[in-house]
This record gives C-alpha cells, structure tokens and sequence, in this order.
C-alpha cells in the first residue's frame, strides 16, 4: 500500500506526463497496447437497491410469504418475471427458479448474449446499515471508515498502480462532482453535461483568467483545468456539430436511449468516450433506490430506466466492446421482510452487475445462503457470502494486471475465486 | 438602499435575448431541469463574446502539471482580510455597499451581538419588499384530458402569512385549486423569498443559519406529493427560521412534527408492524447524533456500547433505529387518508393516530420504555434522549464550525461549543449562545480561505455586491440548479457536502464564472436588475479607480497585486473593439456606448471571477 505521499508524488507524475501529452495528438482509439485502450465505468446505484426486487428465487417458500405482492418478482401471472436459467451447480442455487424483474427485459438480452453477469448475494462485509456510510466503504474500497483518512478512492488507487496513459481527461464523473471513488486523483473532473462543460464570456477574461489562476494553489489549479479543458471540450463540440448539424448527442444508428437521469448521464459518458479525450475511467451515479414506501411504482421505473439505459448504451459502445467494462454496485440490498408501508427498510446482501470486456455474461455467480430465517444476516437480510471487493480484485487482476488486490482495497484479506471476470 | 452620491447615471443596455428565454425558465426548477438549461446558457453565450473572434486562441502553459488534490487547509493562498470583512463573507452573504464601513465602525463584536438578535420589525428595507412580492398565476384545471377549471389572478405571497391549515385549505383541498400547480407555486414564493431575504435582509446571520438548518435538516421538498410543497411554505418559515437561533430540542421537535419530514422520510405512512425506519434511522444519523456515534460496526449487542453499562451509550446500534421507529408510529398528518376502518380529519396539521402506534415496551439508549404509555410520549421520549445526548452537542457543533471556519473543524474550538450547548439545553437561545462562542473565537480570527462558498453563497453575493435593484426571479434559482445547489432539492437527507473538493471542481469554478457574467454582464430585463453602480470617471481610462472601487464593493478589501492588475489592464486595453461585427444570434451590432459598458460590466464580473471572492 503506496503511503499518502508516495500516492501523491506519483498522482503529480502522471498528471505532468498526461499534460505534456495534451498538444500533442490526442488520438486513442486505435491504441491496441498500453494502459489508455481499457475503459472501466463504475455505476453505482445509490439509495440501496433491492436486489431481491430485481432478481430472485420466485419459487422460494420463504421469498413468497416475506414479501407481497408490490415488492417481489412474480412467479406466474400479467406481471411475472423473467427466467434467466443457466443457474449454477450447487452453491445452494439447486431447484430455485430466479427471475428477473419484468422491466428488466433489456438486462435479459444482455445477460443472453453473454455480455452481462450477475453477482447474487454479494456486498460490504461490514454491518452497516447507514446509506452513506456503506457508500463510502464501497467509494474508498476500504472496510474500515477509520481507512477514509487515506483521502483516496478505489479507482484512484488502481490508476496510480497501473499508471494512467496520457490523455486529456483519463478519469471523469458524469456527475455534478467528482465521485469519492476518484478522490486524490489530481485530474478528475466532473462532467455533468458535456455541452455545459466551456466558458462562457469574451476572450479578454478568458485571457485575464489565465493569469489571475496562474498560481498554484488548489484553485488556481482548477481553475486552471477548467481554461484548458473546455477549451478542448468547446473544440471537439464545434467538430462533431459540424458533422451532425445539431447540438444534442447523436447515439449510433437505431439506438435509441430512454429518457430520465441515468440516460442523460449515459449519453454524456458516450459523447465523451467517442471524444477521444484519453477517458479510462468514469463514475456515473443513479439515485432513487431508497424505496422504503409504496416501492411497486417507484422501483419498477427505476429498473426500466437501468435496463433500458444500460442496453442502449451497450448498443451505442458497439465499437468499443472489446475495451469497455462496467460494474453496477448498490451500497446495500434491501430489509427480506417489506414493512406496514409497502416499502423496504435498509438491509444487507445484494446483487451485482458486471457488463463488458472480461466479463464472465450469461451466468449467475456467488453462492446462494437461502432465504430462512437462520440463513439471514441478523435473522433479517439477505447474506453476503461474496465480498463484492474479491470480484473487483479478479476484474483488476485480469483487466490490469495488478496482482496484488491490497494496494486497491487495503485490508483484503485472503481470496476468494468468484468467476464473474475472466 | 443607499447608493453613492456621485455615480454616473445608469445606462439601460439594449441587449436582445431569445424571446423565448423568459418562458423557458418560468417554471419549476428540479436537478433534472438543470438540462434545459444547457440550451439557454448556450444562448447567453452570444452575449458577453460579441466583437470576439470565437477560435479561442488563448495561449496555454503546455508544461504545467494540472494536478488539484484538495486535500483539507488552504484551498488558496491569499492574505487574511480584517475580521469584519471575513465576517461579512461567513455570517452574510457578502457585503452590501457601505456594509463594511458599517461593521468597522460599530465594532465586530457589537456585529455579533446585534446579528445573534434579530428583531423582525426592525429590517423596514427588506420587509417592505417581501409584503410588495405578488405572483401572476394562470393555469387551467385538469381531470384527465378535459379542462375543467381556469385559475388566472395576481396574489401576494400566501407563503408569508398564511398558517399550515390555512395553506391546506386554501391550496390541497380547495376544489377550485390544483393541488400539484399550487405546490410549484408556493415554492417558487419559496425559493423567491429566500433571494429577497438573502439580499436585502439586515438578519443576514438568521439567512445564513437558516440556509444551514434546511441542509441539516435536509428535505427534498419536491419528491412527493404536493403537500409537502404546499406546506413547506410553512414549514421554512415557523420551523426552520423562527428556530435557527432558538433551542434545538424545540427546533427538532418541530421538525419532526412537520408536514414536509413526516412525508420525506415517510413517517406520516410508519405503522406497527413492522414499522418504517426511514426517519429513525435518519432521525439518529443526520439530525442529531451523528454516523459518528453509529457503533454497528463494532457491536451487535446494546450493552456492549461503551457507556451503556451505566445508562450512558456513547452512540447508537441499529437495535436503537428499530426501536425508535416503533415509537414514532403513528406520528402523521391529518390528510383525510383511510386508518384502521375509519377517515382520519383532513386539517393538514401533525395527527397522533393511536391505532397505528406500536405500544409494547421499547429500550433506546439504554433507556427503558414501560408499555401502553400516553400518547405521542414514546416519541418524545425519543426526541429528548437524541437532543441532549452529549453525541448530538459534539455532531451539531462540528458542522457549525465547519460552516463558519473550516471544513477541518479545530477541536479545541468544537469543545468550547460543546461546553456552552450542553450548558445551555434548555435554553430558549440555546443555538445563538452556541454561534456567539464560535463567532468570537481565536480560531474565527486566525482561519482563512479553507472554506468555498457554496453556489447561492456566491451568485446573492455578486447580486450584493452589485449594488443593484433585484428583484426575485425563478431564473435565478435556475442557475442554482445548474450550478447543482437546486434549492429545497437536494436528493438524499444527508444534504449537500461543505467540501471543497466538491464544490470547487472545474465544472465548479466555470460555473461560477458564467454567473458573474450573468449578474454583471446581462440584460438588467434578465435579472430584473437595474443598471449597476460606476465608480465616476471615464471607465476607458482609469482603470485604477474601476479596480478599487469594484474591489471594494465585491471582496471589502484589494485584490493580491498581480490579479489587480489584470483588472486594470483589462478596463485600459480589453474589451470589445469599437466596430465590433453583428454578434451571433438575435443580438444587435453594440454603439460604441454599448460596446464600453459592457466592457465595463465584463471587467466588474472579472473582479467576481477572482478566487479570491469565492473562499471564506
């Protein structure tokens, strides 16, 4: 594990080695070795997803009477789900029928031609049951709140061990500010709308800019980035305009993405991806998820809008599949039993989503800890029978290369083979 | 409003905008709407860079790290102004012209005193434009598809005056209202009321205490249904303002018992069992003690909880959330919803609803309840356990120093404030007794430029600072929206962060240069602004006494020399030329009188687009 300082000096590096690398040219796609040809996104959906809404054991005795009709899959009727098969062998999965929420349909074609893969029963080991708590372990990568000190998100660890390749702008945030997960990374920018993203006034402040934010403080340093970047921005906005005639994102032919938050977020991450700008890192959030009241319609919404979006963006990617991963995180599934408002208090265990280059698709992975009283955490929630940090060590280890999953997640210990990356 | 003696006479630019623009923005504003806003500002962009080559040929240090790791002290290295100038941008939002002579000569510590006793009556400007505020309303009534009713008049604001049931009545109820129209329309008073109090207000302190209170107790008013937005009104004024420098234990009483929280964190729908845990869970975690007194990780059982042994937990464990949400149910609104097989009243007031109330004995804190106990005392119970618990005093007081010296709040200063909040619990000026310690500590004096001012922070003090005539607009919270501070629209309870890292990101600091070009360097007709104030003297020229008096006005002290003159040599020598081409867009070809007051106004929005104005 790189100290504070080491962590930084080396972060300071690799930012003058990428802005020594701005003018020159700044094409990436073609890059077939080096670091800048492999794109992660980490999706996080915040709020506290139900997993057991969104993809479960339908013919489970326990899963039947704990929750009501409004916050389970159904496993017959108008509104039942949909089956996924292809179930492990043993691990616990034996004679369970799983599906998938019914708005899940874009989630299903996915995971059938092979580019999604489920994580079932997997999360945070700690006991938490705090919103933002549990956001932060999963943020920093760590297991301890007392570890927050290192002031450094998981992604901004893994970039520094694998060294970032040169490039305009390697890690960004579709989101009104850099995600935790980048923190300590000197380079992170938050991009909530690409067209946003310039200045807007006459070029003699822009001038008196650059010399008011020449110093080198915090702020001035960004406000630094912020000349140079929607400069750029601005330029790459003006050359696509010019091919498509309008100032709204262009998706690939057919593709069409469906309205809402999450689609916006993902048409800014498209835009950027297909900029060129050296992206190898991207957070993109999806809020919404804390349904602890009249859960039906809110949760069925959300579903469609993550499989509806997810799918389009899929489709959107088409010509960087073979770089592209991305990894769906909740910072903790949902209470097994629902409560006297036809919601779900905050729970335990949950599903993950991996979908992408060096995903292990179309299968279900984990081990299934059962859904009776005695096999909950706390008699309560779901179990976690996979730290879903033994998933992400397997995805940097074949993705990066970086063998040593501690210096990612301090205080991993031992490992576990998960198969969701291969 | 007192306005310098020997200013020019104001200008009225003749700057076209898209028509549409007004419309466009008239509505109600979500995070979500922050993207219809991208068009509009695309559209500012014709503006301020009219007589500009648009290539963009600036020249670009290609050598330069970029690397900005906030990483917790000083975000900017800049001098420590006077302390009553660093109060004027931590206990105000900014200074207003003739603000800082003010404070000067009375004395800081007589600032303080006055500011932590704020007397309604005496604030004549400010209330004088709040009772002048009417809202044009026209919408049509709908059931399904058919137009069943039309509602056009211009009201004062009901957000000033009227009380919860009286705002129930008349808007969630009223046959001939549209609950949803009516809930965007209070908001918006809302929202608009904030902005007038927020510049013109004397309180200045109560403003920015409040705007602290509605983060702590953070509620996103537009999540639900439209009672919450209809009785919000209510809820900023008689909850959060009345109590921001009152007693807490009364204050959070109050919110709990409130229309907006019960909906927020759906306590008004918790009934046994099991019951809702979402305000108890929150109740414990951001209101009052803190996920740093959250043991969960450490205990699973309560008496391991240090202290628990005598009666004393140092923190909570989830058992704790459990059992305060059975205590809470049956806390709710009186809204004419069905209950155990009968209608509840329909006043829209807080109802204690016994059938849903889960009676049976409870342990909280180490803190044993007997079964069947009166009504509503569980939750009183609960309410008192959680205010004085030493772990809230030690919470609340962080954040206050947080908010009014440094996101690395100093623990020597945090125990003084804990001192005086524990000795002071009952205490009707518990919270103002709490500020005087902070406000008037060593480390208020010798702290400087850790914190960022959040986004409104910024725009209502450029708009102060100004000197302009403002008038409240719905644009404005729009830019807050973009600038992602959508105000009463924060999407989770935790409320918005203080940290630099978050605010100051380089999409951050882009936005808040375009805001200055929107306060500074827009059609007044935008902003319903008059013309901003000039320093006297031909503005192409001297460029010394536009700095000065500009510096003045914005930050209350010089700008570091090198930035001064960048101002200087931008009024002498920038600026559009005087045969400026036709500017993109609608705009017309500017008069070289056009031309220099735009500049004029571009190089006072310079002085708002320093760093310097935006720390704290």
């Amino acid at each position: 594990m790189a100290s504070r300082r080491e962590f930084l000096v080396g972060c300071s590096s690799a930012i003058a080695a990428m802005a020594g690398a701005r003018f020159g040219s700044l094409a990436f796609a073609n890059d077939g070795g080096g670091n800048g040809d492999r794109i992660l996104v980490a999706l996080f959906l915040r709020g506290g997803m139900d997993g057991l809404n969104l993809l479960a054991p339908v013919n489970d005795k326990d899963y039947r009477t704990n929750r009501k009709p409004g916050t389970r899959v159904e496993e017959s009727g108008k509104e039942s789900g949909i089956s996924i098969g292809n179930l492990p062998q043993g691990d616990g999965w034996e004679g369970l029928d799983f599906r998938l929420h019914p708005s899940a349909g874009g989630l299903k074609e996915l995971y059938d031609s092979k580019a999604l893969g489920f994580l079932h029963a997997s999360g945070i080991t700690n006991g938490t049951r705090s919103h933002f708590d549990a956001q932060d372990l999963i943020d920093f990568g760590i297991e301890d709140l007392k570890d927050r000190k290192l002031n450094s998100g998981w992604i901004s660890r893994l970039a520094h061990e694998i060294g970032l390749a040169p490039g305009l702008m390697p890690t960004a945030s579709v989101s009104d500010a850099v995600a935790k997960s980048l923190l300590g990374s000197g380079e992170a920018i938050s991009v909530p709308h690409v067209r946003d993203f310039g200045f807007v006034g006459a070029d003699f402040q822009k001038k008196a800019l650059e010399s008011i934010y020449s110093g080198q403080s915090p702020l001035h340093l960004t406000g630094q980035q912020s000349l140079l970047l929607s400069q750029q921005i601005s330029d790459r906005l003006a050359a696509e305009k010019a091919k498509t005639h309008t100032d709204d994102y262009v998706p690939g032919a057919g593709i069409h993405y469906p309205n809402g938050e999450l689609a916006d977020a993902l048409k800014n991450l498209a835009r950027l991806i297909k900029f060129d700008v050296g992206l190898q890192f991207a957070t993109v959030d999806f809020g919404g998820w804390d349904t602890h009241v009249g859960q039906q319609y809110q949760f069925g919404q959300q579903v469609a809008q993550l499989s509806n979006g997810l799918s389009a963006f899929w489709n959107d990617m088409a010509a960087y599949h073979n770089r592209l991963t991305v990894v769906v995180v909740s910072e903790f599934g949902r209470r097994f039993k629902e409560n006297e408002s036809g919601g779900t208090d905050h729970g335990h265990g949950n599903v993950m989503l991996a979908l992408g280059a060096h995903v292990n698709g179309g299968k279900l992975h984990g081990r299934w800890p059962g859904l009776a009283t005695e096999q909950l955490d706390q008699h309560a929630d779901l179990a976690v029978t996979t730290d879903y940090r033994f998933a992400l060590a397997e995805l940097i280890s074949k993705k990066y290369g970086v063998s040593n999953p501690t210096q990612v997640f301090p205080g991993l210990k031992g490992s576990q083979a998960v198969g969701l990356f291969s | 409003m007192a306005r310098d003696t020997k200013l020019s006479p104001p200008v009225e630019p003749e700057i076209d905008l898209a028509p549409d623009f007004i419309s466009a923005a008239a509505g109600n504003f979500s995070r979500r709407d922050a993207l219809k806003w991208a068009g509009m500002m695309t559209a500012m962009a014709a503006i301020p860079t009219f007589g500009e080559a648009a290539t963009g040929s600036a020249s670009l240090r290609s050598t330069k790290g970029y690397g900005v790791a906030y990483s917790g002290g000083t975000i900017l290295r800049s001098e420590k102004p006077p302390v009553e100038v660093m109060a004027l941008h931590r206990m105000a939002f900014g200074p207003r012209p003739g603000d800082v002579e003010r404070v000067q000569s009375m004395g800081f510590a007589s600032y303080v005193h006055e500011q932590l006793h704020p007397v309604d009556a005496d604030d004549t400007d400010c209330n004088q434009r709040l009772q002048a505020l009417t809202q044009t309303v026209k919408y049509d009534i709908r059931k399904g598809k058919d137009v069943t009713g039309h509602v056009e008049e211009v009201r004062p604001y009901a957000a000033l005056t009227q009380s919860v049931t009286d705002l129930y009545k008349n808007f969630m109820v009223n046959p001939d209202r549209d609950p949803n129209s009516e809930g965007n329309l209070l908001m918006e008073q809302v929202k608009n009321i904030k902005q007038v109090r927020a510049v013109y207000s004397k309180w200045q302190l109560r403003e920015v205490l409040t705007d602290f209170w509605h983060n702590h107790f953070s509620i996103n008013a537009y999540q639900d249904s439209p009672l919450m937005r209809i009785s919000f009104a209510a809820y900023d004024r008689d909850v959060v303002r009345a109590n921001s420098l009152g007693n807490f234990r009364t204050f959070l009483g109050a919110v709990a018992k409130s229309a907006p929280m019960l909906m927020y964190l759906n306590n008004n729908v918790s009934q046994a069992s099991p019951a809702n845990e979402n305000y108890a869970r929150e109740l414990f975690e951001l209101h009052t003690l803190g996920a740093e007194h959250y043991f969960n990780d450490l205990y699973q059982e309560w008496s391991k909880v240090p202290g628990a042994a005598i009666g004393k937990p140092e923190g909570y464990i989830d058992q704790d959330v459990y059992e305060s949400a059975r205590a809470f149910t049956g806390w709710t609104i009186a809204q004419g919803q069905y209950g155990r097989g009968e209608k509840l009243p329909s006043t829209g007031e807080f109802h204690y609803y016994e059938p849903w109330h889960d009676p049976y004995q409870k342990r909280i804190l180490a803190h044993n309840i007997d079964p069947y106990q009166p009504p509503m005392s569980d939750g009183e119970t609960v309410l008192d356990l959680v205010a004085y618990h030493p772990g809230t005093a030690h919470f609340i007081c962080k954040k206050l120093v947080s908010r009014f010296v440094s996101p690395n709040a100093p623990e020597s200063l945090v125990k003084r404030a804990v001192s005086e909040w524990m000795a002071n619990q009952k205490d009707d000026l518990q919270i103002a007794r709490v500020m005087r310690v902070i406000l008037l500590s060593d480390e208020f004096k010798d702290t400087w430029a850790e914190s960022v001012k959040m986004p409104f922070e910024a725009v209502i003090g450029m708009i102060r600072a100004s000197g302009a005539e403002f008038q409240p607009t719905p644009i404005l919270s729009g830019l807050f929206a973009r600038m992602g501070e959508a105000q009463f629209n924060w999407p989770t309870p935790n409320g918005r962060p203080v940290t630099p890292s978050y605010w100051a990101g380089s999409m951050g600091m882009l936005s808040r240069w375009q805001a200055a070009n929107l306060v500074f360097a827009s059609n007044p007709k935008w902003l319903t602004m008059k013309m901003i104030d000039r320093p006297a003297g031909d503005v192409q020229t001297d460029g010394e006494s536009f700095a000065k008096f500009w510096e003045a006005r914005i930050l209350g002290r010089p700008l570091p020399e090198s930035d001064h003159a960048a101002v200087v040599s931008f009024i002498e020598t920038g600026g559009p030329a005087p045969n400026a081409p036709k500017p993109r867009g609608k705009g017309k070809r500017p008069s070289p009188a056009l031309a220099n007051e735009l500049k004029y106004r571009q190089a006072a929005a310079l002085v708002a687009m320093n760093p310097e104005f935006h720390v704290r």
